[in-house]
């Protein structure tokens, strides 16, 4: 592995959509990295390309054009099969709409990651069993989805997408379903999880959500138009800024 | 492999309402096509099984009618005679029956009386008890009689107590020497057995009375030259009658081929029947199994975003369809193989007291190779589908 203490190294990577004769190009060539433990919010408004960003970055969607390293792993030119062992070993994915299995237990939605990676069915339920309890869940691993609240699901989400210990965490717009006090909650979540060295990476177009990041990366069509940490207030901003450039 | 058995076990448990749903749409469906597949070929069996009435060693001779019948065509014992010396014909006889009322102690019963001759093969059941009538019986004219089952029942006694005794019959008298054997009594009922067998030389003493004959029975020697003495027989009485009338015969083969006819029609019914309940079957576990597809597809969707292969999908999902399959197809055999043979044991046997076996086989393997290509195909097909998607469309679908 080339340790080079990045968890995704993306270059001039672009993405171009066909259809019929309509081309569009929802990346237009971006180009950042991510160290290991960053916490980074993405941000845009909607037609903006973070959602194909997000995409890319998940290795649900190839590139067009440009080269992504993940975990130091060249995934640019990887088949639907390798993409989908990627995904297994190093990504965990949160969604805005929590997408947890019907009718299956808190326990089976998080350890479905670990039964695709072939897992043993008794150390899968023992690995989400503790996750469980770690993302503060653990009484909850025999209720079904229905039986939780948006809150407690999106929990059950993150811990799912924690269970194979990926190397990074991907989650789109993780609090859009969510009430505000409940959303903070979640933020809360992902901060502690940062502090004990998770790498975040999150899609969102609030700016009171972005703002608990560490770093945000603003996109507007197709390209990435500031990248720096958020500001706690609007002025202050402006200040460092000024402070930099002088 | 069993890990993914499990899994597949593990989602069928999940959405148990699916399941049932699926399984009792399957359970149905086969069991409706066997069922209705088994009792259509029970039904026909029973009704060629009490059609068998006439035994396969004789024929029937009698004037073509056709154009109406004319009594100059009748033919004399005489004729008769002849009949009975040409080549491969052992006994002809005269065949009739006349209604008379029999009386045993103060029991009375309408009943027919036929002639029989010497031979054993006349008799249109095999012995219950006691002897046939013998040639001796013929050539001497001996006033003998073997009753059916049936005349023994309408006379209200049994076997062992009429055996050997004297039978009043319309004005004559006969000694019982033997009883038949319970003929099978069809769904429709042909009851050409008679009630009273005596010798036909009594028979045409008693009855004939010297009338000339309309219908005669050949006992041959070689049945598979049976049509060659139909023939002669045939030419024979035409050429009495000096080329005016003709003659015909029927034998065991012309009632098969009557029958063959009728119960390829039946058949033919049931198997068009079969047919539609099989399609409607197939339709019913298809629409339970395409139901669920919005919802397996974002399902589908989420499974590839954590990261299974499209193998992975693929063959859970094959799992879980052919666990459907195997489940369903063996209640549906149970449900349909119950329900055929209760309704054979109880009803179809019961009206035409043949016992038919179920030829359950071939419709428990058709009905499951139908069930089977049904489930898998509908249960995999949808999923292959939803494993090709991207991932993200496979989450966005509505």
């Amino acid at each position: 592995m080339n340790d080079n203490g990045y968890a995704i190294d993306v270059r001039d990577v672009a993405k171009t959509y066909k259809s019929g004769s309509l081309e569009v190009q929802a990346l237009r060539g971006v180009t950042f990295s991510i160290r290991r433990g960053e916490y980074v919010a993405i941000m845009g408004p909607s037609g903006s390309g973070k959602s194909t960003l997000m995409n890319v970055l998940g290795c649900l969607d190839r590139a067009t054009s440009g080269t992504y390293m993940l975990d130091g792993v060249d995934v640019s030119g990887l088949d639907d099969n390798a993409l989908a062992q990627i995904r297994l070993k190093k990504l965990g994915f949160v969604f805005q709409g929590f997408n947890l299995l019907p009718r299956t237990d808190a326990i089976k939605n998080v350890a479905l990651p670990l039964f695709y990676a072939g897992v043993p069915p008794r150390e899968r339920i023992a690995a989400a069993k503790a996750q469980l309890a770690e993302v503060g869940l653990g009484d909850r691993g025999d209720h079904k989805p229905n039986e939780l609240s948006g809150g407690q699901q999106q929990r059950v989400a993150i811990a799912r997408a924690l269970v194979n210990d990926p190397a990074v965490l991907l989650a789109d717009e993780p609090t859009g379903n969510l009430d505000s006090k409940t959303s903070v909650e979640i933020l809360g979540l992902f901060e502690r999880l940062n502090a004990a060295g998770r790498t975040i990476i999150m899609v969102t177009h609030d700016e009171n959500v972005a703002s608990h990041a560490k770093r945000i990366l603003r996109v507007l069509d197709g390209l990435v138009v500031s990248d720096g940490p958020p500001a706690r207030s609007a002025p202050a901003d402006e200040q460092q800024r000024s402070l930099i450039k002088s | 492999m069993i890990s993914y058995l499990q899994e597949a076990l593990g989602v069928l448990y999940a959405n148990r309402l699916r399941t049932v749903l699926a399984l009792v749409g399957l359970m149905v469906g086969v069991g409706a096509v066997i069922a209705i597949q088994v009792l259509g070929q029970a039904t026909a069996g029973a009704l060629s099984g009490s059609l068998r009435f006439m035994s396969q060693d004789t024929f029937i001779v009698l004037p073509d009618t056709q154009k109406g019948f004319d009594p100059k065509s009748m033919f004399t014992l005489d004729e008769l005679a002849v009949i009975g010396q040409m080549p491969n014909v052992i006994e002809a006889i005269p065949y009739s029956q006349m209604a008379v009322v029999a009386r045993f102690g103060a029991q009375t019963a309408k009943l027919n009386v036929a002639p029989a001759g010497g031979d054993p093969r006349f008799l249109a059941q095999p012995l219950a008890a006691g002897r046939s009538i013998t040639d001796g019986d013929v050539a001497a004219r001996v006033p003998v009689c073997v009753l059916s089952a049936n005349a023994v029942t309408k006379l209200q006694t049994d076997a062992s107590t009429i055996l050997g005794t004297e039978l009043r019959a319309g004005d004559n008298h006969c000694q019982v020497i033997g009883v038949m054997q319970k003929a099978p009594t069809g769904a429709i009922n042909f009851d050409f057995s008679p009630d009273i067998l005596i010798p036909y030389t009594v028979f045409t003493r008693e009855h004939l009375r010297g009338n000339k004959l309309f219908e005669a029975q050949v006992l041959v020697n070689d049945t598979s030259s049976m049509t060659d003495t139909e023939h002669a027989v045939d030419g024979y009485l035409a050429a009495q009658s000096n080329g005016k009338f003709t003659y015909r015969a029927l034998d065991s083969r012309f009632f098969a081929n009557v029958l063959d006819k009728t119960f390829g029609i039946i058949s033919l019914a049931v198997g068009a029947i079969g047919a539609i309940s099989l399609v409607v079957a197939g339709i019913g576990i298809m629409n339970i199994l395409l139901v669920s597809i919005v919802e397996r597809t974002r399902e589908i969707g989420v499974r590839k975003a954590i990261g299974a292969r499209r193998g992975q999908i693929l063959l859970q999902f094959f799992l879980e369809a052919a666990l459907l399959a195997i489940c369903g197809c063996a209640f549906g055999v149970v449900l349909g193989l119950g329900a055929g043979w209760y309704v054979n044991s109880h009803y179809l046997i019961k009206i035409s007291g043949v016992i038919v076996a179920l030829p359950w086989l071939q419709s428990v393997v058709l009905a499951i190779v139908f069930a089977a290509i049904i489930t898998l195909a509908f249960g995999t097909y949808p999923a292959y589908r939803a494993a090709q998607l991207d991932p993200i469309e496979a989450l966005r679908y509505e």
